[in-house]
């Protein structure tokens, strides 16, 4: 318990009371600042505000506006819009790359029709062997056709 | 605003790239003009063809010419794949058939028929290949052949003038054979 000295109450007020007074009393009737006089104003708009001037007022309303953020929704259709643009260019590229591929592959792997010529070393003896010849053909391109089923199925 | 602006662009212009990427794409698997590839319906006539020319060995072996050349004059006669496209493999079989059924008309001194056939063949091998040479060859030795019998018949002219023709068949046999064997010959270096 903290005891106070009475006579303090009565004595008359120092060079240094009035002066810090004064400070106060001016910095109430808004002719300064200081922290002290802050929080009384505060304390003393709470119990009892005073009204608004207009021009105040105003100001206020201004600089509210002027430092107010913007919505979310105005984002979130920015973010929207961004991610569709990237999604349909990657779309492209990539179908773009897969149909290059598929052209560029279909033609070398299929065998075509030919000459057979490549088949006969030298030239042709009598009829006898006719059926010979025409078997080599025939076993040679159902090589071929063989070959270009297995493309047409994918496998190599 | 304007920033949604510039993304409503971009959005068309992806989307513009992306229609364009997909005509591209239908454009390039239209039919295009690509050689006849080796599929069945050639595959089904070459074996046709093996089939004939072993039938007609079949009768051949049995004395029976005629037989040999009805398997054959079929094999001619048959339909061929792809009308209207060029399929070397059909034209080349064609050929041998040819020669094959003027060396079996020669057998039984079918001159006119032989020659008939060589005629026949030869529209199947225009270029410079074994198969020309060899209906060439088979030409040279019908010409041989209608010479001795002018010969024996008593007409020293027109054997002489068949005889030089057939010299003349036989050689351009020969040429056309050692320029494939030449040709071939270079490819394998």
């Amino acid at each position: 318990m903290v005891e106070h000295d009475d006579s303090l109450i009565d004595a008359p007020p120092s060079e240094e009371e009035l002066a810090e007074s004064a400070r106060l009393r001016d910095a109430l009737d808004g002719k300064a600042e200081t922290e002290d006089a802050e929080l009384l104003r505060a304390v003393s708009l709470a119990h009892a505000p005073r009204t608004l001037e207009p021009a105040e007022n105003e100001r206020l309303v201004h600089r509210a506006i002027a430092t107010a953020r913007p919505t979310r929704r105005g984002t979130v259709v920015r973010i929207a819009f961004g991610f569709s643009t990237v999604a349909a260019l990657a779309a492209t590229v990539i179908l773009y790359l897969s149909s290059q591929g598929t052209v560029a592959r279909q033609p070398a792997q299929l065998v075509a029709v030919r000459s057979t010529q490549t088949l006969f070393d030298k030239p042709f003896e009598s009829r006898s062997s006719a059926s010979a010849r025409i078997d080599r053909i025939a076993m040679a391109r159902e090589g071929d056709l063989r070959e270009n089923r297995f493309a047409k199925w994918g496998v190599r | 605003m304007r920033r949604a602006l510039v993304m409503v662009m971009a959005l068309a212009l992806a989307t513009a790239l992306g229609l364009a990427a997909c005509g591209k794409t239908e454009q390039n698997t239209s039919p295009d003009p690509s050689p006849q590839i080796v599929d069945n319906s050639v595959m089904a006539y070459l074996s046709m063809a093996r089939a004939r020319h072993h039938e007609a060995n079949v009768q051949e072996s049995q004395g029976d010419i005629a037989g040999a050349l009805g398997a054959l004059a079929q094999l001619a006669q048959a339909p061929t794949p792809h009308p209207g496209t060029t399929i070397p493999e059909v034209d080349e079989v064609l050929a041998d058939t040819y020669a094959r059924m003027a060396e079996l008309e020669l057998t039984r001194d079918g001159l006119d028929a032989a020659a008939r056939d060589v005629n026949d063949g030869l529209l199947h091998a225009k270029d410079a290949t074994f198969f020309r040479g060899h209906l060439l060859e088979v030409q040279g030795i019908i010409e041989e052949a209608r010479g001795n019998r002018a010969a024996d018949a008593g007409r020293p002219d027109e054997a002489t003038q068949a005889r030089k023709h057939a010299v003349e068949l036989l050689r351009e046999a020969i040429a056309i054979q050692e320029k494939v064997v030449q040709q071939k010959t270079e490819g394998d270096r």
